[in-house]
């Protein structure tokens, strides 16, 4: 099996795990969604907020969505973590493309699917701003691999990358070529001249 | 609440659990990501101050979102009922909300950099006990304080030394205070949060139940003004200490912060004024009844100022800012020629009165416009001489501001050598530099009023050399001569408008990226961060000459962010 069929096997066992644990839960959750939280290190809802969430969403059924997304968030965040090896020795392999896509709707995609499952009525959705021009397209959020690849090698093509500083600097004297023996004193104790030039007072 | 709005609130909390899902998740991948740049890069954190800079980008998105989404929501449950007591629930869960993500943040973004700096520690430690040589005849050169500066006499040919710490001791040294003071106090930064959340949650509540929302009582305000205490003495006191500073670098940091964060606050609220001796804000310049149709104009008589009604606008800014620090505030009504602030609210509505369908012409609006802008120069003169005769602006070690700036920017393109000698001319050897410039820094750290920071921009601007110094050095004298916002500076234009703008937009699209922004002025504009300093100057005083560059300014920078971002 290659590591992406081997990847997109466990997400299939993640996922059947959230889904049976989320969907066969008494309304608002129950032990055996509180230990699939705890599995995840999602903390769960006060039950206060469950009740009241239950309530409002009408539901006969199954964890509350906030904490099933919250799941699903996670598993979403380690397929990522997860298919970042792979996408140098797989590029171009339409299998992990998909997986790809995948991961990137995995939120949506399952949660959609499990209000539906556990019969959620869809809010409506927000009414949106009348719509005016046409406003310029906000450029999509960089990833965050490309950004820490940026980072890393940006810093290198800054001009004094590379540049070696010498630590340890005298001064000679620019008339008689002397060194300075007094910290300080900027005249020069062999030919009494000023040891970098003349002084020229910038302001 | 009905059962629909309850729904909705529901559905407003489902929002902020969702959006804090997204904010675990980003972080918790970020991790990662950041601690593998610290292995690659564990003697430089530029490389991870370019990352997190993008990181916090997407946080900092993530929280708008959330910010933008409220009114949504809440027009739903205004279409179901009346907005209370949905409203204040809703602002409750979003305060807790922004606090909760604010805080996750500090926290990352301070274990991440605790951890950069405890991964140079050892390379610190390595660079400070490497032997120094001496530059002349190779002999050994001891060293007292070696991530300090130090100028050291060889003993055997007795040539001075100048021994500067190594690049990873500087940078150590440069970051490591604030990093590991900041870490320390976020405890308290929440819990300083917090209460003032909880008063703005209480006040919404009793707004809710159709109660006057409350004046925070003055035993809160002094509490707060406790919590604000120590949240600033223990940061200061654990920077201070990092820095190897004195008792009294934390006093005035400290007094500072407090200035900034709570008494000018304070000074504009009347619980706090009443019980420190102060008339509230409005009562102060309140015109008794019998007063407030007799003329009265105070130190602005028009018929011997033809421009007595733009003056008067220009002490409307200038003592309105004035307000949040009643010593300036009663030292400069004296300065303009007002008895008091009565006089002061009667000259205002004599001019008011007489002046009033002019005002609201298009002439009256640029007249006012342009009080604005004269105040906003005259602000900055009035600080430079009270920072000048508070001695703010003394100088240190008797390097003035004019020379520290001036030779700061010649820093930047002078090499080691070059630049020790133009010290040397100066009177100065780099151990010398580094406090005379700390000591500045410090001092534009702690100075409230703007002083130290124009001077030293005047300094910086005129002193920077370079293909586009000329602009630099217009600017600064646009700024000196009071001009700023009245007229813009004029120089040849080695940048046009068009090119700062896309150089704006690239910036900008850098940031996000996690791309070094110098590495990038270098590579595309053959600039320095310096000569981007000059142009942007340049054009930030044409701007606000002509407001109406600003829009032009904003689609143009949008315009190249969106195409740079998509550069590789």
């Amino acid at each position: 099996m290659d590591p992406v069929t081997a990847l997109e096997a466990a997400l299939a066992q993640h996922l059947g795990a959230i889904q049976r644990a989320a969907y066969g839960a008494p309304p608002g959750g129950g032990p055996a969604w509180d230990a699939m939280l705890r599995h995840y290190g999602v903390p769960a809802l006060d039950p206060q907020e469950r009740a009241m969430i239950v309530s409002c969403m009408h539901m006969q059924r199954g964890a509350v969505p906030a904490e099933v997304r919250v799941v699903f968030a996670g598993l979403q965040a380690w397929l990522q973590r997860e298919l970042e090896p792979l996408r140098a020795s797989f590029s171009g392999s339409p299998h992990l493309a998909t997986l790809q896509q995948r991961a990137a709707s995995l939120v949506d995609h399952e949660i959609a699917g499990y209000e539906r499952a556990v019969g959620i009525v869809p809010s409506q959705p927000v009414a949106g701003p009348v719509s005016g021009p046409a406003a310029p397209v906000a450029p999509a959020a960089p990833s965050l691999a490309s950004i820490f690849a940026n980072a890393q090698s940006t810093s290198k093509e800054v001009p004094w990358a590379n540049m070696k500083h010498k630590n340890v600097i005298n001064l000679s004297c620019v008339h008689c070529g002397g060194p300075q023996e007094q910290p300080q004193d900027f005249m020069c104790k062999y030919c009494r001249r000023p040891i970098a030039g003349a002084i020229k007072p910038t302001a | 609440m009905n059962p629909a709005q309850q729904q909705i609130v529901a559905q407003w909390n489902q929002h902020l659990q969702q959006a804090g899902g997204q904010l675990q998740g980003l972080l918790q991948q970020a991790g990662g990501g950041c601690e593998q740049l610290i292995a690659q890069s564990s003697v430089d954190p530029i490389p991870l101050n370019n990352a997190l800079g993008a990181i916090e980008h997407q946080v900092k998105d993530l929280r708008s979102a959330v910010d933008n989404a409220f009114s949504q929501y809440y027009d739903r449950v205004c279409e179901q009922g009346p907005g209370e007591p949905a409203h204040s629930a809703m602002k409750r869960a979003m305060r807790g909300f922004l606090r909760w993500t604010e805080e996750t943040w500090q926290r990352f973004d301070s274990h991440v950099h605790l951890q950069q700096y405890r991964g140079m520690w050892p390379h610190v430690q390595q660079a400070m006990q490497k032997p120094t040589a001496c530059n002349r005849c190779g002999g050994p050169v001891q060293r007292a304080t070696p991530h300090k500066s130090e100028s050291i006499n060889c003993p055997a040919c007795h040539t001075v030394n100048q021994v500067l710490p190594e690049s990873v001791v500087a940078q150590y040294f440069g970051g490591m205070p604030h990093y590991f003071a900041q870490s320390g106090v976020i405890d308290r930064w929440v819990a300083l949060e917090k209460f003032k959340d909880d008063w703005e949650d209480y006040r919404d509540a009793e707004w809710a139940a159709d109660r006057e929302r409350p004046d925070q009582p003055l035993h809160r305000l002094e509490q707060r003004e406790q919590l604000e205490k120590e949240y600033w003495t223990a940061y200061a006191e654990a920077r201070v200490k990092n820095e190897g500073g004195t008792p009294d670098d934390v006093r005035t940091l400290v007094d500072a912060r407090m200035k900034q964060s709570f008494y000018e606050a304070m000074n504009m609220n009347d619980v706090w004024r009443n019980a420190h001796g102060l008339q509230g804000v409005a009562e102060q310049a309140q015109v008794p009844a019998h007063l407030q149709n007799v003329d009265e104009w105070g130190p602005l008589n028009p018929h011997t100022n033809p421009i007595a009604l733009e003056d008067n606008w220009v002490h409307e800014h200038l003592l309105n800012e004035a307000v949040r620090e009643p010593e300036r505030h009663a030292s400069l009504l004296e300065t303009l020629g007002y008895r008091d602030a009565m006089q002061r609210a009667m000259v205002h509505g004599t001019f008011r009165r007489h002046y009033e369908g002019y005002l609201m012409s298009a002439e009256g609006q640029g007249l006012v416009q342009r009080a604005a802008m004269r105040a906003m120069n005259e602000r900055m003169k009035y600080a430079v001489a009270a920072g000048a005769a508070g001695g703010i602006l003394d100088p240190i070690e008797g390097v003035s501001i004019a020379v520290y700036g001036n030779l700061q920017v010649k820093q930047a393109s002078a090499s080691v050598d070059e630049f020790s000698a133009l010290l040397a001319q100066h009177q100065m050897d780099r151990p010398k530099w580094d406090r005379v410039a700390k000591g500045w820094l410090d001092r534009m750290t702690r100075d409230t009023t703007g002083a130290v920071a124009t001077e030293y921009s005047k300094a910086f601007m005129s002193g920077n050399q370079g293909a586009h110094a000329g602009m630099g050095s217009a600017a600064a004298d646009n700024m000196a001569s009071g001009q700023m916002g009245l007229q813009g500076p004029s120089a040849a234009e080695s940048v046009t408008f068009e090119k700062y703008c896309e150089i704006a937009g690239a910036m900008q699209a850098w940031s996000k990226q996690g791309k070094d922004i110098s590495a990038g002025l270098h590579k595309y504009f053959q600039m320095t961060a310096m000569d981007y300093s000059s142009v942007s100057t340049y054009w930030s005083q044409k701007m606000m000459a002509d407001l109406s560059m600003f829009d032009r300014q904003t689609q143009i920078a949008n315009h190249y962010e969106a195409q740079y971002a998509t550069m590789a």
